[in-house]
Formats: C-alpha cells, sequence, structure tokens
C-alpha cells in the first residue's frame, strides 16, 4: 500500500492505494465516479479514457500510485466545461450515441480532438483515425464523427475557447556522444539456422547445422539426457528414470514474460539409425498455459569430422502465451533456443566447459556467436 | 482482468534505478503503455515495477550539431505535438502521429517502446532506417548502439540487467534526403502486420532499407540497396525463415508501398 495524494476533478485525494489497482478501478471503487466505464481494460477499446494533467489517457493502464501530485479529470469532472458541453449538445442532435457505454470515453476523446483541431476543418478520415482508440458498438460512428465535424464548424462557439497548449520540453544538457563506448553489434549478416511451417499437429520448427566432430562423439553426447538437457538453456533436469523418463522444468523468459513450464516426457534413441525423440508435455501454471510437443534429432556423418545434426521440433501451445504468441513469434524463440543449444553442445564437444544459464538469454547467446566466428576464421587462417 | 500484486518504486534521482533493476524479478516501467496490458492479462507479473517516467534527466532534449537527444521518456504525444527540435523535417512527428491511440500516446515513451523490442514497434523500425542509436547508463558509465543492433528479437533486446535506456540519438535529416514509411494494419492504431521503411540522405547518399514487423529484428538492407523485389524477397526468406507466402508478400508490399510513396524532404 502506497500512500498517494492527487487532484480529481479539482479536488485534493489523499488515499493509501494498492499499487496493482489501476486508475479506473479507482476511481470507481474508491472514489465512486462510475462516470468512467471499463471495457477490454488492456488499453484498445478508450471506454476507461479520462484526463491526466491536460492530456486523454486509458485510466486501466494507469496505475493510480503513478498519479502522486497529477491533476485528473473524470466525466464528471467535464459537467461545467464548455467544450464538452457544446460536445453533449452535437451528440443528441446528431445520434452520436446508443447504449451510452462508449459515451464517457468518447467525450474525451472528441474533447481532446476539438480543442487541438480549434480552427481547421480536418477530413472525416482524419477525425476517424483520431477516433480509432475509441471503439462504439451501437452507432457505427457516423453520428459521432458528425458531432465532432458539428462543433469544428461552430466558429462563434470555438472563438471562445482557449486551444489546447502542452507543456514544453525543457532542453537539458546531455553526456556527450563521443564520450560513450560503442557497442557494435553488427549481425545483420548472420543468417537463420531454422525453418518453420504449420501442420496438422500445430508448428513444426526445424534446423539443420553441422558440427567439427566425429558423428560418434555427437551421438554419445546427444545420448546423455543430463548433458543435453544441460546444453539446452533454462531446461531444469528433476527426474530421470532407466526408460527414459524424464520431468523437468522449463523457465523461458521473453522480455517482461517469465514463464516455468513444468512438464515430463519420454526419450527414446535408436542406435541403428542414430535417431532419437523426446516426447513431452508440460504447463506453465502462472499463466495457465499449456504445450506438448515432439524433438527429434537425427545424427549424419557430413565428412571425416564433420556431423551434421537435425532437429524438428513439433508443439502445440494452448492458453494465454498461446494468445500472446503471434505467428513467428514462437519462432524466433525457439531459433535462438537451438542457437544456444548448438553453441553448448560444441562447446562440450571441444571439451570446453561453459556457465550454465538460468534462461533465455540474448546477450550470451551473441557474444558466443561472435566467439565462435572468431575461433572459426582464426583456425581458417 | 487485474494485474497480479506488485510493489512500487519511483526513485527520483538517476542512480536510484540501478539500485532497484539489478534483480531478475523487476521491470522498469515508463509510460506503461505495453508493459500495462501484459500486467493487466498477467502475462508478465514482476515483483517490482520501478517507474522512470518521471526523472527529470528522461525527460528533456539536447539539440546537438549532428542531431537530436531525445529523453527516452519523451512521450510519442510530445513528439507528435512538435514540442522537440525538428531536426528530421517532420519524419519523428508523422511516426509518432500514426503510433496507437491518442490516449496511448500520452504516456507511452520513446524509451519505453524501443526497450520493450516489440517487432512491430514503429520507433524501431523507423529509427533503424534513419540510423538512430540507443544510449544505455548502468550507473556508472553510458555506452550506445545502433537501433537495429540493439533489437535481437522478439522482446529480446541487448540490455543488461541494471541497465536503462536515457536517450534517443536520431542524426540530423538533410535536405533532399528521401524518407517513404509505410504500415500495414488492418484497423488504425493497432500493431503493424508489416512495416517497410526507405530511406536515402541527401547529402551522403548513403541508403537503408527496412523491413519490420517480422516477428524478429528488423531486416535493415543497407550495404545492397536495391529497388529490386527480388532481392528483398532474398533477403527476406533468408533472415526471416519462419515467415509463411502470404506474410512475406505482405512485407514486400509494405517495403513497395514505402518506396512508392516516399518523399523527398
Amino acid at each position: 500500500m502506497t500512500a498517494t495524494t492527487l487532484t480529481i476533478n479539482g479536488e485534493a485525494v489523499s488515499r493509501t492505494i494498492e499499487p496493482r489497482q489501476h486508475l479506473g478501478d479507482f476511481l470507481r471503487e474508491q472514489c465512486h465516479l462510475t462516470g468512467t466505464h471499463l471495457g477490454c481494460e488492456h488499453g484498445v477499446c478508450g471506454a476507461c479514457t479520462i484526463i491526466r494533467d491536460g492530456r486523454p489517457v486509458r485510466s486501466c493502464l494507469t496505475w493510480a500510485v503513478s498519479c502522486e501530485g497529477a491533476q485528473v479529470v473524470t466525466i464528471e469532472g467535464l459537467d461545467q466545461d464548455p467544450v464538452t458541453a457544446r460536445l453533449r449538445a452535437a451528440f443528441s442532435a446528431q445520434h452520436a450515441l446508443q447504449c451510452g457505454f462508449c459515451t464517457p470515453g468518447m467525450l474525451v476523446s472528441c474533447r481532446d480532438i476539438v480543442l487541438r483541431h480549434a480552427g481547421r476543418t480536418p477530413e472525416d478520415r482524419d477525425i476517424r483515425h483520431e477516433l480509432s482508440g475509441n471503439l462504439c458498438r451501437c452507432t457505427g460512428y457516423d453520428g459521432i464523427v458528425r458531432a465532432v465535424k458539428e462543433v469544428l464548424a461552430d466558429e462563434v462557439f470555438l472563438a471562445g475557447i482557449a486551444p489546447a497548449r502542452p507543456a514544453a520540453l525543457q532542453a537539458v544538457s546531455m553526456p556527450s556522444r563521443d564520450d560513450m563506448k560503442v557497442t557494435d553489434n553488427r549481425q545483420n549478416s548472420s543468417e537463420a539456422t531454422t525453418a518453420s511451417r504449420e501442420t496438422e499437429k500445430g508448428r513444426e520448427i526445424t534446423s539443420r547445422f553441422t558440427l567439427d566432430h566425429h558423428a560418434d562423439g555427437v551421438w554419445q553426447a546427444l545420448k546423455d539426457i543430463r548433458l543435453v538437457v544441460g546444453c539446452l538453456p533454462g531446461a531444469e533436469l528433476t527426474e530421470v528414470d532407466d526408460e527414459g523418463h524424464v520431468e523437468g522444468f522449463f523457465h523461458v523468459r521473453l522480455g517482461p514474460i517469465s514463464a516455468k513450464i513444468a512438464g515430463e516426457g519420454e526419450v527414446r534413441w535408436d542406435d541403428a539409425q542414430r535417431r532419437g525423440e523426446l516426447e513431452g508435455r508440460g504447463r506453465d501454471s502462472r499463466s495457465d498455459s499449456r504445450a506438448n510437443g515432439a524433438l527429434s534429432f537425427s545424427v549424419e556423418p557430413s565428412g571425416a569430422n564433420r556431423t551434421t545434426l537435425d532437429l524438428a521440433l513439433g508443439f502445440e501451445l494452448t492458453g494465454t502465451l498461446a494468445q500472446f504468441g503471434r505467428g513467428g513469434l514462437i519462432d524466433d524463440i525457439v531459433g535462438s533456443l537451438i542457437d544456444q543449444f548448438r553453441a553448448r553442445l560444441e562447446a562440450h564437444l571441444d571439451g570446453r566447459t561453459m556457465k550454465r544459464a538460468s534462461g533465455l538469454n540474448p546477450f550470451t547467446l551473441f557474444m558466443m556467436a561472435m566467439k565462435r566466428r572468431l575461433r572459426r576464421w582464426t583456425q581458417r587462417n | 482482468m487485474k494485474a497480479c500484486a506488485f510493489d512500487y518504486r519511483r526513485p527520483t534521482q538517476l542512480g536510484e534505478v540501478r539500485e532497484w533493476s539489478a534483480s531478475d524479478d523487476v521491470r522498469l516501467i515508463a509510460g506503461g503503455q505495453s508493459l500495462g496490458p501484459m500486467l493487466n492479462l498477467r502475462l508478465a507479473q514482476p515483483e517490482t515495477l520501478v517507474d522512470i517516467s518521471a526523472l527529470s534527466p528522461l525527460r528533456g532534449f539536447d539539440e546537438q550539431a549532428d542531431g537530436l537527444m531525445i529523453g527516452s521518456a519523451i512521450t510519442h504525444a510530445e513528439i507528435e505535438d512538435g514540442l522537440l527540435p525538428d531536426v528530421t523535417r517532420g519524419i519523428l512527428p508523422r511516426i509518432a502521429r500514426g503510433i496507437a491511440y491518442r490516449a496511448v500516446r500520452s504516456r507511452g515513451t520513446i524509451g519505453g517502446s524501443i526497450a520493450h523490442g516489440d517487432p512491430a514497434a514503429d520507433w524501431i523500425a523507423s529509427l533503424a532506417a534513419l540510423g538512430g542509436e540507443v544510449v544505455l547508463y548502468d550507473g556508472r558509465r553510458y555506452r550506445r548502439l545502433r537501433i537495429a543492433d540493439f533489437v535481437l528479437g522478439a522482446f529480446q533486446t541487448a540490455i543488461t540487467p541494471g541497465e536503462l535506456i536515457t536517450a534517443v540519438w536520431v542524426p540530423r535529416v538533410p535536405a533532399a534526403s528521401r524518407f517513404g514509411y509505410f504500415k500495414l494494419c488492418r484497423k488504425a492504431g493497432e500493431l503493424a502486420h508489416a512495416i517497410g521503411v526507405t530511406w536515402r540522405h541527401g547529402e551522403s547518399g548513403e541508403a537503408r532499407y527496412v523491413i519490420a514487423a517480422t516477428q524478429g529484428r528488423p531486416i535493415v538492407l543497407e550495404h545492397d540497396v536495391a529497388d529490386d523485389r527480388d532481392h528483398w524477397m532474398a533477403s527476406l526468406e533468408r533472415q526471416a525463415p519462419g515467415l509463411d507466402a502470404l506474410e512475406r508478400q505482405l512485407h514486400i508490399d509494405a517495403l513497395e508501398r514505402a518506396l512508392t510513396k516516399s518523399e523527398t524532404l
């Protein structure tokens, strides 16, 4: 709980607020200002739009504790506001509302549009662009666009209105660029080693790479499940039995998202064909997401001391993580994972030891890739 | 949905950020317009949020001979409203105007958007083309790197624990430069399905084309810029093999439209 003082509709309000409470809930539940409506609660619908320090903001994406010292104005605080009063008349005349759920957010956004466009005559498409952050399911927007145009065409009314004047930004002295270390990560020449496609069973990601080692050694390494798991950043083995049953965790970090997938699986090796398969399923209780899939791998000599390793990962993801995973996003994560796996496996085969990572770390991955390239380059010369 | 419980800290000095942010379960938050939805959907469940949006060193700008340092907590709306010196001949306000919605632009910041590393972020795509840089500070010293290099993949950046973006560097755009930007959205303001950017420096002739919103890091064509769809397609297939035929087509079309609509500034 955090003590916070802010101004709401001109009145100072001091409360102890739970940090996770967003401003929309705070206004409705603590201040009983129920004119602010909550729709999607992730910034898409615009119903909860209020004014903070003179600008329209999403109250569902504003933490109430972050409003220390802020000036908040809700639809209730706009009763006497001349632009809102003029808009209310225009909304009535133009049939710009029906059920009224979006209307508080619409009025706040339309007021902002009028203040920023006063003295100009924006095209319909510009008004629609400006309104694109407020969803209305009843009127189909025509009435709302007409209402905004009606107010913007009322020159007599607008003559008495002060246009929006945002606060100026401060010129400051910043550290000189010349004194900063330049981290040069030129990486656009690198090529992805993975490919993916959509199959009936879900997504399949394949990768093929060559290791400068004898196929026997590579196969032996792949038969050591502890070693294989040790080469997968974020993977942790808790149980292995003689029949190839494994249990463990998989930590995935992706920007702000962190998942710990608990899972189990069976691993099978075919010594004659030098092929293997790990089939498994898991669940992340935090995000209530499930994953199941199979990783198959095969080893093929491609020279005296060269081996080609083929990996194919087919998987299906359901739950919150899947909703978030827009198309190729998961490919990108799996691609990084495979690159790191390869680097670690190579390090093991070279007889080098590597630090175990606690999760997917692209920076480490990148550094490893650079070192590998450097090594190859020096070997070649 | 409602966010899970978290602790909230608001440092008053830049130096305090490091102290708070070195641990794994801490997220820095500025405008919170990308992190906020993830918190509300419980995709992200950090233990602590460190709010850097009001730190004054991040809220200013510094105009220099060859470009502009923009404090990382400057909002998209402030850029849209022309509150910064215009060193880009109108490019920055134009890009800002196309980001999400006005009420999101009021809070969303340029530094936060880049730090988030969403492949569909407008600043990442456009500034990768202009040759922009991020300035990172770890409490002791500053370093800088090109935005095209800072973004390693989807939501993955070269930032290290304890570091924060203090500023974004935008090089000055000379007369006779050409710039084109096209993003493909089904609805105004949503995250783009494909972004194409073309850029040619008015004095040096240096050119960069960017294909973004590929779900990975932006693809930058800079030493091999050619107005040739087959060449673009080959680069796209090589660098983003996860895209299907339709997605590839959309990205190439976006770049072609950016080129067709590009203007001399």
